[in-house]
This record gives structure tokens, C-alpha cells and sequence, in this order.
């Protein structure tokens, strides 16, 4: 992985803007309030005395704010937005190309879709018969069918979609979106993942602020009637917490007077605030008893197979309209397993379509009904696609060499099919895109530029592209 | 290649247009091959391609991977991985592998393969020679060239320690301690005056958390302040440098070093098996005050001293302990590309090794030098040969002392009843030769017979074990003959005349393993001529995680107790690859014996007719023998007296086998087979640059370093660390103790000392105070003490606002920092006020505390309890992919990399946990139980005494009376309960920031 062979240019300017952003007077000052670690702001922030503090962007953005669908355990691209009728043709024959080496090594004969595929939309691009509800929104899709990935095992896939980066450790995307953006809710975490039941491969690192200050990690809200650890007042009547609290005050106040106070205890103690104020919002956006009838049809709520993932999406929009910058659905669990099929392909993935195609049109056409949907960024996929050859009889392996993954929302050219696959559909052969290419262009529709979102750490400036990362043009509007 | 005397050939042959960027000029010697037709196609086809597809990357001033496609002399010359092109031969020419996307080469140009009659284009221009119109040369040569350094004393972290002369100060009583006066210079220069003294209560509080990482008792605050004498402080000091908590909490600011973690991570967490005995060391060695160098040389090379430091009492390895951290990374099971997934490990290896250490950051240089450091990538790959020739073990880490007197006397009895079998033999079968034979029996005749494509590997028939190495002490130090396995009296069937490598030979109970020297697997599998139970390993590449899908066939169980067979090992898919074999005894009651290793072949050697000496009949016939039922009645009393004698043996021998211990073990790094290691070219293992002596930085030990042959080199780079490096390496370290005293590093930047990390804000100080450690024989107690009995240390935290804005980092340190204590701090504070907090130290950890919100691939089964059984922080489990959420919160570090400087953060989560976690709920309760069954029943003198054990203070009358009125009120409000109403008072006063913070 060729990690900084980009950066060739001035040495001296390279290593005095390192020194000013790490270094000295009002900036520092400031950030020492956040974090220990020096940051290199982004924008022209240096309002970080409360890093969930709204931030300007770079320039004029696109989309306000990013609802992440990830597709864990690699969806197939054959099956779903990547039609390829040679696999009809040779099904059941031995593939006539050199095969890479795979996870499982079990590689079989090729195998068709078992999915129709056919025209949608005015556009007339081709979903198969595995996402009907989402097929109906195509016209608002942008199709990347060239997508690769850099591992074929899952964790390091999961991490390297995630962070750009294929180990632990690495900032998520949506903790480098809220560290540039801040969040435009006071009540609730910037960034939101929501649980439905499978954590991925990798585990919750994949949603660490990494070296970013702590503020920016991901809040997990599980699906039940607790979304948020320790968000519940168990033990104390609401009463005796607010006693509590004012005791609290009271004595950290009798405290400051006695020792001088500092921005940190000052800090420290507006924390509780918002804490105190997460208390209510959280419930608050977890309890959907105020939706209508025709929202709960639309979302599938009634229905057992969409029950789990349709709340999740409402959730979601319901996160969004509240301003939370980042929010990440995982898919839920639906008995088998997640789109991870090396056996069964059509029975797994059916059941993961069955509870997630119906939600995610859902949230698609009510987003765009409330008018959300242009200042929202939906990204669809998974962290590969899979084998246009069968794995053992039934099932598929791994495959990062060429894979779909959608966009819609603020800044997305919908109707759009962008690059190809070659006739398996195994490797991308135009427009290949690279994950680094999908986190430039989705900064890029907020407003950031890839390049000069940094943080300094172990002496370099990170980012979250590495050194790599183009802007999709293809794909805006 | 062109080269600049060609200029005097040039000539002038027509001017041909092709826009800006083409010349008038010709080379000569090309000028010449190509017509005007090739030079239109080229023009017409080719150029258009190159332009629209290639040059974004490949251009003249940007080019990736070292490659110019903007002349042929670019071409020619290539990058990083060669020339380009070969006039005339496509099939050779890398750009036209690249463009036809074949799976294993590169794939260009990235964003889509070229239509097919480009390709078949710019095929057809290679073919032909590759015409090319007039052209400049390039100026200077594109090839990639890896820049080395000889030693950069300029820069002030690679330097010599200066020699410090102690500065002039105006306020000549201020000063404490050597180092104040370093700080008050500064101060006075800049026109502040140093913060007042810190009252007691504030300073006992402050070095209390500093050294051991929990609260002063009521007690030690009393004693300190009731203690007039001069050196009060001092004696605190050393009261808590003596106490055996100090190693839990500086080990623990070690282990954020070392990225220390008792799980692998990656998808399922698999367990390293016995980490913990790593975090042990760390904290003996703290409290034992081990000197820093040879902490140093233990962790690089522990396994490799002649005589290790051994435990005081128990005996065992400490030294090799050290080691361990080299393994505490993440690790893959099942990668696909197994040699690309070793480099990753060993990138990770170079990272901690040399940040930790070095406080450099080395790992920048694994895929192109350095861009702001004198850091070559032939420097990284030197520094990845060390630990490309060491290995993984399992260490066996106890005193083999007691072990190796009771082998010595089984052995002395195995002996004796090898001659009481002979003899018992000789009686029985007078007329018969000798089964037993010395061990001239005949080797050669009894080696398998082999097929032309196999190859013998090992046969373990001479008389040690040559470039294998033995590790426990199962196999001892040498094959056993056959003879003498079959006078053990071990029923196995199928035994050759000649020797084996046989970890019964002592007895069942031992464990060991027996590593074959590094080779390149040639052949698609490995035969094992094998008996017993056990495993072989075929570690290749340095992988061992095996738990499929893939690599399966690296591991063999053995399962054949009675009899020898041959068994495989199918290597096909890692033909090309680095392997070593690993045979080992882990059975607590078996034994493993390998007799023959071939390489090859699809069926098994066929075995070698048995000799007619028929040596192998003691074993098939042994039970007969033992048998006085065949003997004849004139022998039967002798031979009822040689059994008689055989049964005392067997008995004592048995007896003897009872007293064997097992070994604990720990994973530890082992020597193996020296390697350089090849340059991989932009990082990739796929292209292979030059082979890189193992070395030290150059920029720290110079290019002529003495090579390196016998072993991996790791003892010899710890001393070169200590020599050529030797002020670095304790700049290094003592502004890490600085850092955790005075809350920033003399070095704000503790893991990077290079030109992206911060310069020193005293340098002279860091210069004294590396000289003065290293002359105080590298003792970090003694250090710890000079820092804090400084008047700087004694300063209050206390803001003054005019000093405030002259110094508003304090990098001056006009006074003490505030500080909000560390997540272990916060946790083991908790437990301690409470009274819930244990004493019990080291051994394996506790089980995390698992709440609903810790999900995914492996989780464990069971959690932890809520308390971590009172344990401190530092013994909870590690578990990657499972931290503790209330550590992870106050900026508990995720263990990737070195982490010399914790964040600090601030954050809603914090105070959620602080108010309404289970566990500080049940803390709160716990202390109101002790409380209200406590000697003091007045509610004010109750307040005192959870101010005093919480703050290490008495409170104002304001927050008494404040207490007081809540008390009195929560006490009306539920009824008269007093638990209850006390341990809501607990509860608040866990959150006050005072408890999370130290003045």
C-alpha cells in the first residue's frame, strides 16, 4: 500500500504548516480544552472549546448530512445492480479467466443470478427482482459498478471501507465528518451508528474516533427500548437526579471558588449539561408513537420481516431531521446470516432483501417527501461484492476486485450508472473506483475537501483518503 | 540507458511536428532504426494513448512509481519495478501487462482497462520496436533510488548529549532540586515568577496519583502533614516509590507503549495465550527498579542473554518475558495473501519497536524514504530483517533446574535398564544376536526409499540435532537411537533402526518443541514419518493463527499412539514461500516421534526392507520378552531377578516422572534463521528491491556497521541501540517520565522526536537530565525522585491571570498543570474510596464487565463481574475487540500502535457514566454501607471523613453545610433511609470534577 507517495512537494512548507498547526498561541490554547493532542482544525475553525459545535465547511456544500446503509458481509453485484448475461450463458461452466486466489479457495463453476433483472425507472437501468422497492427509486440512485476494495477478508475490508486504512485504529468516516463538520444537533451525538443486531467483523472499531479527540467516536443506539449506554436513569427517580444534579453545582461551584477554576473543570462541568439534555432527546427520538399510520406502512412497521430495519431507517430520518451529521445503519439480523452468503446465495440474500428493501425505499421517498433527501447524502453497499463463480455449489466468496454500491441525495446525479465490470463481473475495467474515491466524493458533497481535512498524529497529517482519493465528477449533479 | 555523451552524437535529422511537446532532436543510434511509417503510428496511436491515459501519473513532473512514460529513455529505464517496455518483445514488456489487467500484475491505467484495439496498438508499437520521434533525455535518472545517510549529528535529537553547565538564576532560594533551576531561568527571562507552593493536602494527592495511580488514605495524609521534618516530602516520596503499586501504574503508562492486548482482534479476537504474563513483567520490573538499558535489551532480545535475570524466588525467565510485546499486535487468521499479511505484522513490530524506543517513526519509510526524516527505506527493511529472522514461541519460562536434576536421574535409570533389557534379552534368547544394538546399527539401510522427486529433508540419526532447535525440555538435545527408545519400554510399532526425535525420551509428562531452520518450500507437500500424539506445524510465512478457511494443511494433528506411519502435509499453494517446521509435545501425557521429514512426492517413500539384524523385534516382541513364561526353567530364577530389578526401576522411574512440572508458559520472540531482507518497492512484497543488511537507522549507527551473521541480531541491535543511540534512547525516556509528571513532554511530541514532532521546550534540561540518568545507572526511581522533589513539582496549579497570558500553553510550567486523571486512575479511584478495591496482584486477568452494548464476532461467553472483583484496572483483560466502555471513555487507548500521549477529552458520555453506570452505583452503595456502619454517627463528621478519603481535604462549612442540607432532605424524602440518603451523597460526590481531576 503506497502510503504518502503523493506528497513530493516543498519539504520546508510541508514542515512548517506541521509545526504551526501543532504549535503555539491561540489555536493550542483552545484545543487543550478538547483534547491533549494538537489539531489541525479544519476550515478556519478554532472554535473548539465545543468540538459538537457546528463548523463551516471548506466550501458550499451539497448535502448536509449522511445516512450510511452498510451492507455488511458483501452483497453480490450480480445479483442486485450489475446484470451480466454471460453468467446465464456459461452457467455451470468453468470459469475462462485466471481466477485470484479467494478466502475459501472452494472455487466452483459459474453461476447465474437467480434474480430476473429488468429496466426501472424512466432511466431504465437495471435492478434485479431482489430489491423491488428500491428498484421503484432508481431514477434517484447514482450506480457505481466499478467500486473495488483493497482486502478480501472481512475485517480489514470492514476497516478499510470505514477508515481508509485496512488495521484498527483509524478514524471512521463519520468520525472525520462530525471532527470537520461539528453537528447541528445540541442534544445528541454527532455521529450515531445504529445497531440492529450484527456488529461487523472488526467490531465497534469500525466506528472509532482513532487518534481523533474522543468527542467524535461513534454513539451505538441499539434497536430496544435502551438505545444508548447509560442514557437510562435506572436508579434515580428523575426527581432525585435533578437534586442530584444541583448538588453537583453546588459543590463543584464551592470547589472552583476555593482553587480557581480552569477550562477544563469548566468544561468538564458543561458536559453535564448535555448529558442531562441526552437524557430527554434520546428517548425522545427513539420513540416513533408519534408517527403516522401512513409513515408506518411506508416503513414496513407492521410487517414481521421489516419490522427491525424499517424502525432502524425511521430512526434515521428521524436522526437527521433532528441535525445528527452522521448516522450508520448496520443491517439486522434476519436469521441467516448478513450478505454474506458462501452458501445458499438465494435464500441468504432474499431474507436480507426481504428486511431491508422495503425500509430503504421507505426512507428514500420520505426523506424526499419532507424535503430532507437533497440536503441528505444516502450511500448504500458493502465492504465487497462477491464471485461471479460459485463458491462450493451455491454460494459466492469474496470478491474486491469489482462491486456496486449506490448514492442518493444532496449532490447525486440520479439515474446514473457509473463505470463497468467486465462480462463476469469480477473486476472493474472502467472507471475504477477506489474506497479513497467514495470518501473524497462524499466530503466533497459536504463541503470538505479530502486533502485538507487533516489531523496531525505520529507525525504526519492524516486524512481520511491517505494519500489517494479522487471526486467522483461522474456521478454529481 | 541514455546517458549524457550521447549529446556529442546528436544530429539534426528533420523536424518533425507533433505539437508542444515534441523536439527537433533525435538520438542518433534510434534515429537511425525507425521510418518515418512508424514514427506517423506512433504519432497517431500511440502518443494520444499515453497522453490521455498515462500522464496524470506518469508525467514529467508527478510520477508514481518512479515511472515516466513521457520518452523512451523513461520507458527504458522504467521505475520502481523495471523498464517499462523491451523493444520487440511485448510478452516482456510490463506496460503491456499492466494494460491487459492481468489478475497478478499491475492493473493500468486504474480507472478502466484500455478498449482492446488501444491495447492491440500499443502492442504492435512495442513489437516493432517502439518507435519513438526526437527526444531529450531525461535529465537525471528515473529510476527509484532509496537515499541513506551516514549519521546526522546535526539534527538535535541525534546528537550527543550536551554538556550542561546548571543556568544563573536571580532568585537563588526558589530552587529545590537541579531542574528548577532550568525551569526558573526561563521563567525569569520571560518576567514570571514561579506559582506558590501546593499546600500538603493538594501535594500528597498529587504524588499519590502521580506514582501509584489511586488516592492518599486518610492516614498517609495525616502523617504527612503532621511530619515536620525537612525531608517530609521526600519520604513520601519514597514511601510510594517503594510501594508495590507503583509498577501497576507506570507499567500501565507502559503498556500504552507496546499496544499491549490479550486478544489477536481482527474478526473473532482469538486469544494470545498467556499476555498477561508480559503485563506481570512490566510491573515487577517497574517496582525492581530494572535498569532502563537492561529493560531495553530484554525486551529486544531476552530469549538470547547467556544468563537471564531470573525471579528472586520463583526462578523463572524474566528477561525473555520482554520479548513478548513484539507479539501483543493484531494478527489475521486465514489471509489470502499470507506473505503480504507478515509484512503487515512485522510493519506493526517496526512502528512500536522504534517510536517506544527510538521515538521515531520508522514505519513512514516501509513503502519510500522518509520525507522529513533521515530515515531511508533501506533503513526500514534493515531494521525488518531482525525481526524477519526471529520467530513466535511459546516460551518455557520456569527454572528448568529443578526439571533437568530429575531427568538426570531418570536418565541414569533408563540406562541401567537398557542393560538389565539387554541382559534380560541375552537370557531369554541365548542363542539368538542381541536385538539391542549400539548405535552403529545401520543407519544408511534403514533410511526410507525414495522416489527421483523426493528429497530427504531429516532424518534425526546424528548426534545432535544440527541446525534444529529444541525448546522445553522434552526432546533434550539430541535424536535418541532406536535401540534405546525400544529399552524404554514404550509400546510403538513400526520404529526404524535408527533414530528419532523423540519427546517421550524422559518422560510423557514433558512438553517441548523442536524447530527446523527456515527453508523455501520447493515441493507441493511434506511427508512425516511420525508416531505419537502432538502437532507439526508448517509455519509459513510466520502465520500460526490457523483456524481456516484457508491454511488448514499447515497444521497436522498426530494422533498414533501405538505405531510410526508416514503423514502429509499438502504445501502446493506456498511453493516459493518461507517455512519452518515445527514439531510439538503439548500432551501432558504423550509423547511425539518424527524419524523421517521428505520433501515431495505424491505417495510416501516406500520403506527400506527391514535388516536382517532384525533390530526392530525388541519393540514388537518386547512384551514377550519381559514374559518369564518363555523363558526356560534353567534361567528362571535369574530371570524372575533381572524383572524383578526392571519393575523397582520402572517404579522408580515412575516415581521420578511424578516430581516433573510442567512449565508455565508466555509468548516470547525465539531465534531463527538469519535473513537480510529485500527493499519492497513502494511497500509492496510483490516487487523486490535490493537486500538490506540487518542494521541499525544509519542516521544513528552509520552505513558500515558490523554484519551480522550468526543469529537474528536482535542482542547485537540492543547494543548498538545503547551505544549509537544512547542519548536518544534516554532523551526518549526521560521525557516520558516528564511527561506523566508535569502533564507535557520537555518533548510536547513523546513518540516523535523527529522533524514533525515538536522541538524540545527546555532542551538544555532534557540534555541534564538524560546525561544524569544515564550516569545514575539508567534508574528511573532515582529519577522519579529528582523530578518531584523539585519546587517546580511543588508548585500549585492555581492560575494567575497576568501569567496566564504571557504563558498561556504554561510551557514555561509557571505552575502545575491541571490534570484530569486517566481512565484506570478514575476506576481504581472509585473502587479504593469506596473500599471495594482488592490487593490481590498479577496472574491472569479478570473477565471484561460485558454490557449489552459490547456485540459482535467474538465476544466471550461469559462476562466479567460488574467489579472486575475489585481488581485495579490494569489486570482487567485486554480484549481488542471488547474495551471496557468506562475506560473508553475517559480516553482508554485502542492498543494499535505506541501511544505516549493519551487524549484528554471531554465528552457527554463521560458524565452518562458517571451518572448512571451500574458500577459507580454500586460503588456509591458500598461506600455508604461502610460509612453507615462506621464508628462516626454525626452527620457532619460523616461529610469530613468522604471529603478527606475522596479529596485528601476537609470540606469548606459551605459544601458541609450543602452536604448536610441534601442529606437531611434525601433522609425526609424516602422515609428515614439512611443507606439510601448516604449513597446518593456517594454517588454525587463521585461526579464533583475534583474527583476526576488533579490540582
Amino acid at each position: 500500500m503506497g502510503h504518502c507517495h503523493n506528497i513530493r512537494s516543498a519539504l520546508t512548507r510541508r514542515a512548517m504548516l506541521g509545526r504551526c498547526a501543532n504549535g503555539f498561541g491561540a489555536v493550542a490554547l483552545a484545543s487543550l480544552l478538547s483534547d491533549e493532542a494538537g489539531a489541525s482544525a479544519p476550515g478556519n475553525a478554532t472554535v473548539v472549546d465545543d468540538p459538537q459545535a457546528p463548523r463551516p465547511p471548506h466550501y458550499a456544500p451539497r448535502a448536509k448530512n449522511v445516512i450510511f446503509l452498510f451492507m455488511d458481509g458483501g452483497p453480490s453485484q450480480v445479483d442486485t445492480f450489475d446484470p451480466k448475461p454471460r453468467l446465464d450463458k456459461e452457467h455451470g461452466q468453468p470459469i475462462k479467466m485466471d481466477v485470484p486466489p479467494t478466502q475459501f479457495d472452494n472455487v466452483g463453476t459459474v453461476l447465474k443470478s437467480p434474480w430476473r433483472f429488468r429496466p426501472r425507472g424512466e432511466s431504465g437501468i437495471p435492478v434485479s427482482d431482489l430489491f423491488p422497492h428500491v428498484a421503484e427509486c432508481v431514477d434517484d440512485l447514482a450506480i457505481i459498478r466499478s467500486m473495488t476494495a483493497e482486502f478480501p477478508e472481512h475485517t480489514n475490508a470492514n476497516y478499510f471501507l470505514h477508515s481508509g486504512h485496512g488495521l484498527q485504529g483509524r478514524p471512521s468516516m463519520g468520525s472525520w465528518v462530525t471532527y470537520g463538520l461539528g453537528s447541528e444537533c445540541r442534544d445528541l451525538p454527532g455521529f450515531v451508528v445504529l445497531d440492529s443486531g450484527l456488529i461487523p467483523p472488526g467490531g465497534l472499531s469500525c466506528f472509532t474516533n482513532g487518534f481523533l479527540p474522543a468527542s467524535y467516536q461513534a454513539s451505538i443506539f441499539k434497536s430496544g427500548q435502551q438505545p444508548v449506554a447509560n442514557i437510562d436513569n435506572t436508579n434515580d427517580t428523575p426527581q432525585v437526579q435533578r437534586r442530584k444534579l444541583s448538588l453537583i453545582d453546588q459543590l463543584d461551584a464551592a470547589a472552583a471558588e476555593q482553587f480557581g477554576s480552569s477550562d477544563k473543570l469548566e468544561s468538564a462541568i458543561h458536559n453535564y449539561e448535555l448529558a442531562f439534555r441526552m437524557q430527554a432527546a434520546v428517548p425522545d427520538v427513539a420513540d416513533i408513537n408519534d408517527e403516522t399510520e401512513a409513515t408506518r406502512q411506508l416503513y414496513g412497521l407492521d410487517e414481521k420481516k421489516t419490522a427491525l430495519f424499517g424502525r432502524q431507517c425511521l430512526i434515521a430520518r428521524r436522526l437527521i431531521e433532528r441535525g445528527v451529521r452522521f448516522v450508520e445503519l448496520l443491517p439486522p439480523k434476519v436469521g441467516g446470516d448478513r450478505w454474506d452468503q458462501h452458501s445458499k446465495l438465494h435464500e441468504g440474500h432474499q431474507n436480507n432483501a426481504d428486511a431491508t428493501d422495503k425500509p430503504v425505499a421507505a426512507l428514500l421517498r420520505d426523506l424526499k417527501a419532507r424535503g430532507l433527501l437533497n440536503e441528505t447524502l444516502v450511500v448504500w453497499g458493502g465492504e465487497f461484492g462477491r464471485t461471479p463463480m460459485a463458491q462450493g455449489s451455491d454460494g459466492r466468496d469474496h470478491n474486491p476486485f469489482g462491486f456496486s454500491m449506490w448514492l442518493a441525495g444532496g449532490g447525486i446525479r440520479g439515474g446514473t450508472i457509473y463505470g463497468q465490470t467486465d462480462d463476469y463481473g469480477y473486476f472493474a475495467v472502467e472507471n475504477r473506483c477506489e474506497i479513497h474515491d467514495l470518501h473524497a466524493t462524499m466530503l466533497h458533497l459536504l463541503g470538505l475537501d479530502h486533502e485538507r481535512l487533516t489531523f496531525r498524529f505520529s507525525g504526519r497529517d492524516m486524512r481520511l483518503t491517505d494519500v489517494k482519493g479522487h471526486v467522483l465528477a461522474g456521478i454529481l449533479a | 540507458m541514455a546517458s549524457r555523451s550521447l549529446f556529442s552524437a546528436l544530429v539534426v535529422v528533420g523536424v518533425v511536428v507533433v505539437g508542444a511537446e515534441s523536439f527537433n532532436v533525435v538520438r542518433a543510434d534510434d534515429a537511425a532504426q525507425f521510418d518515418a511509417a512508424e514514427i506517423e503510428f506512433f504519432e497517431r496511436e500511440i502518443r494520444p494513448l499515453l497522453v490521455e491515459h498515462c500522464h496524470d501519473c506518469h508525467g514529467a513532473e508527478d510520477f508514481e512509481a518512479g515511472l515516466r512514460l513521457t520518452d523512451r529513455s523513461s520507458l527504458l529505464a522504467g521505475g520502481d519495478s523495471g523498464p517499462a517496455i523491451v523493444p520487440g518483445q511485448p510478452a516482456e514488456s510490463l506496460l503491456i501487462e499492466a494494460i491487459r489487467y492481468g489478475p497478478d500484475s499491475y492493473q493500468m491505467p486504474p480507472d478502466g482497462k484500455l478498449p482492446p484495439e488501444a491495447i492491440a496498438a500499443l502492442e504492435r508499437w512495442v513489437e516493432r520496436g517502439a518507435a519513438w520521434p526526437g527526444e531529450m533525455p531525461a535529465s537525471e535518472s528515473a529510476a527509484a533510488s532509496t537515499t541513506e545517510t551516514d549519521g546526522d549529528s546535526d539534527y538535535w535529537a541525534f546528537g550527543p548529549l550536551a554538556s550542561i553547565v546548571v543556568p544563573k538564576v536571580n532568585d537563588a532560594d526558589w530552587p529545590g532540586a537541579t531542574i528548577d533551576y532550568f525551569i526558573l531561568e526561563r521563567l525569569e527571562a520571560a518576567g514570571l515568577t514561579p506559582a506558590a507552593p501546593a499546600d500538603r493536602r493538594t501535594l500528597i494527592r498529587r504524588v499519590t496519583y502521580d506514582l501509584i495511580g489511586l488516592p492518599p488514605t486518610p492516614e498517609e495524609v495525616a502523617a504527612f502533614i503532621d511530619d515536620n521534618s525537612d525531608d517530609a516530602f521526600a519520604k513520601v516520596v519514597d514511601r510510594l516509590l517503594d510501594s508495590p503499586h507503583y509498577g501497576e501504574r507506570w507499567g500501565r503508562h507502559w503498556l500504552d507503549l507496546v499496544r499491549y492486548a490479550e486478544t489477536y482482534g481482527h474478526e473473532f479476537d482469538y486469544d494470545i495465550p498467556g499476555a498477561f504474563h508480559y503485563r506481570d513483567y512490566v510491573i515487577r520490573a517497574f517496582n525492581a527498579d530494572v535498569p532502563y538499558d537492561q529493560f531495553l535489551i530484554e525486551h529486544l532480545a531476552g530469549d538470547m542473554l547467556a544468563s537471564p535475570r531470573r525471579h528472586p524466588e520463583e526462578g523463572f525467565n524474566e528477561s525473555i518475558l520482554a520479548t513478548g510485546f513484539l507479539h501483543l499486535g493484531e494478527a489475521k487468521h486465514s489471509p489470502v495473501d499470507i506473505r503480504g499479511d507478515e509484512a503487515e505484522r512485522i510493519d506493526n513490530q517496526i512502528d512500536v519497536l522504534s517510536k517506544t524506543f527510538l521515538g521515531m517513526t520508522v514505519a513512514c519509510a516501509r513503502c519510500h524514504d522518509h520525507k522529513f526524516d533521515p530515515i531511508s527505506a533501506k533503513d526500514y527493511y534493515a531494521l525488518a530483517g531482525f525481526l524477519q529472522s526471529s520467530r513466535y514461541q511459546q516460551a518455557f519460562i520456569d527454572d528448568p533446574a529443578p526439571n533437568l536434576a530429575v531427568i538426570q536421574r531418570i536418565q541414569q535409570l533408563l540406562n541401567e535398564r537398557t542393560e538389565l533389557t539387554r541382559e534380560l534379552e541375552l537370557a531369554t534368547t541365548s542363542s539368538r544376536q542381541p536385538t539391542l544394538q549400539a548405535p552403529q546399527s545401520n543407519v544408511q539401510s534403514a533410511l526410507p526409499a525414495m522416489s527421483p522427486e523426493q528429497v530427504l529433508y531429516a532424518a534425526f540419526d546424528g548426534p545432535d540435532f544440527e541446525s534444529w532447535h529444541a525448546t522445553g525440555l522434552a526432546f533434550g538435545d539430541e535424536p535418541v537411537a532406536a535401540w534405546e527408545v525400544a529399552a524404554s519400554g514404550r509400546a510403538l510399532d513400526g520404529l526404524r533402526g535408527g533414530a528419532a526425535a523423540d519427546s517421550g525420551r524422559y518422560a510423557p509428562q514433558l512438553s517441548g518443541v523442536l524447530r527446523s531452520p527456515t527453508f523455501t518450500v520447493e515441493h507441493p507437500r511434506i511427508w512425516y514419518r511420525v508416531a505419537g500424539q502432538g502437532t507439526i506445524n508448517a509455519v509459513v510465512d510466520s502465520h500460526r493463527l490457523i483456524y481456516g478457511p484457508l491454511h488448514g494443511s499447515l497444521r497436522l494433528a498426530i494422533e498414533q499412539p501405538h505405531e510410526f506411519a508416514w503423514v502429509s502435509q499438502d504445501v502446493t499453494d506456498y511453493q516459493g514461500h518461507k517455512a519452518y517446521i515445527e514439531i510439538i509435545d503439548d500432551h501432558r501425557d504423550a509423547a511425539i516421534l518424527v524419524d523421517a521429514i521428505v520433501f515431495g512426492g505424491d505417495e510416501p517413500p516406500t520403506e527400506a526392507p527391514q535388516p536382517s539384524s532384525n533390530d526392530l523385534s525388541a519393540t514388537t516382541e518386547r512384551d514377550d520378552a519381559q514374559s518369564p513364561v518363555h523363558a526356560t526353567s534353567r534361567d528362571s530364577a535369574i530371570l524372575a531377578d533381572l524383572q524383578a530389578k526392571l519393575d523397582a526401576i520402572d517404579r522408580q522411574i515412575e516415581t521420578l516422572r511424578a516430581q516433573l512440572k510442567p512449565s508455565r508458559r508466555a509468548p516470547a520472540m525465539a531465534d531463527g534463521t538469519p535473513e537480510d531482507e529485500h527493499v519492497h518497492i513502494r511497500g509492496s512484497h510483490r516487487r523486490l528491491g535490493d537486500v538490506v543488511p540487518r542494521r541499525l537507522l544509519t542516521v544513528l549507527a552509520g552505513r558500515s556497521q558490523e554484519p551480522l551473521q550468526d543469529d537474528c541480531g536482535r542482542l547485537a541491535l540492543a547494543h548498538r541501540m545503547l551505544t549509537a543511540a544512547r542519548p536518544l534512547v534516554a532523551r526518549v525516556i526521560v521525557n516520558r517520565i516528564w511527561h506523566h509528571h508535569f502533564g507535557s513532554g520537555i518533548v510536547a511530541t513523546c513518540d516523535n522526536f523527529g522533524e514533525l514532532g515538536e522541538p524540545p521546550s527546555h532542551p538544555e534540561l532534557l540534555d541534564y537530565l538524560a546525561g544524569r540518568f544515564i550516569k545514575e545507572g539508567w534508574s528511573l526511581k532515582a529519577l522519579h525522585r529528582q523530578l518531584l522533589i523539585s519546587s517546580t513539582y511543588r508548585m500549585s496549579s492555581r492560575a494567575d491571570a497576568a501569567a496566564e497570558q504571557r504563558d498561556p500553553t504554561n510551557r514555561l510550567l509557571h505552575r502545575m498543570p491541571i490534570r484530569r486523571l486517566e481512565a484506570e486512575a478514575i476506576r481504581d479511584g472509585l473502587l479504593a474510596v469506596s473500599g471495594e478495591l482488592g490487593d490481590a496482584m498479577f496472574g491472569p486477568s479478570v473477565a471484561p464487565y460485558l454490557t449489552p452494548f459490547m456485540s459482535g464476532r467474538g465476544r466471550p461467553e461469559k462476562s466479567g463481574p460488574l467489579d472486575g472483583d475489585g481488581r485495579r484496572s490494569v489486570y482487567i483483560s485486554v480484549r481488542r475487540n471488547f474495551l471496557t466502555p468506562l475506560l473508553l471513555a475517559f480516553d482508554y487507548p485502542e492498543p494499535f500502535s505506541t501511544m505516549g500521549r493519551r487524549g484528554a477529552t471531554n465528552v457527554p458520555a463521560q458524565a452518562l457514566i458517571l451518572l448512571n453506570d451500574p458500577l459507580v452505583h454500586a460503588l456509591s452503595e458500598a461506600w455508604a454501607r461502610r460509612i453507615v456502619d462506621g464508628t462516626a454517627s454525626d452527620t457532619n463528621e460523616r461529610i469530613r471523613q468522604m471529603y478527606e478519603r475522596a479529596f485528601a481535604r476537609l470540606p469548606t462549612e459551605v459544601e458541609q453545610a450543602a452536604a448536610a442540607e441534601f442529606i437531611e432532605q434525601r433522609l425526609v424524602n424516602s422515609g428515614r433511609d439512611e443507606l439510601r440518603a448516604w449513597a446518593e451523597l456517594c454517588h454525587v460526590t463521585f461526579n464533583l470534577k475534583e474527583f476526576i481531576f488533579i490540582r
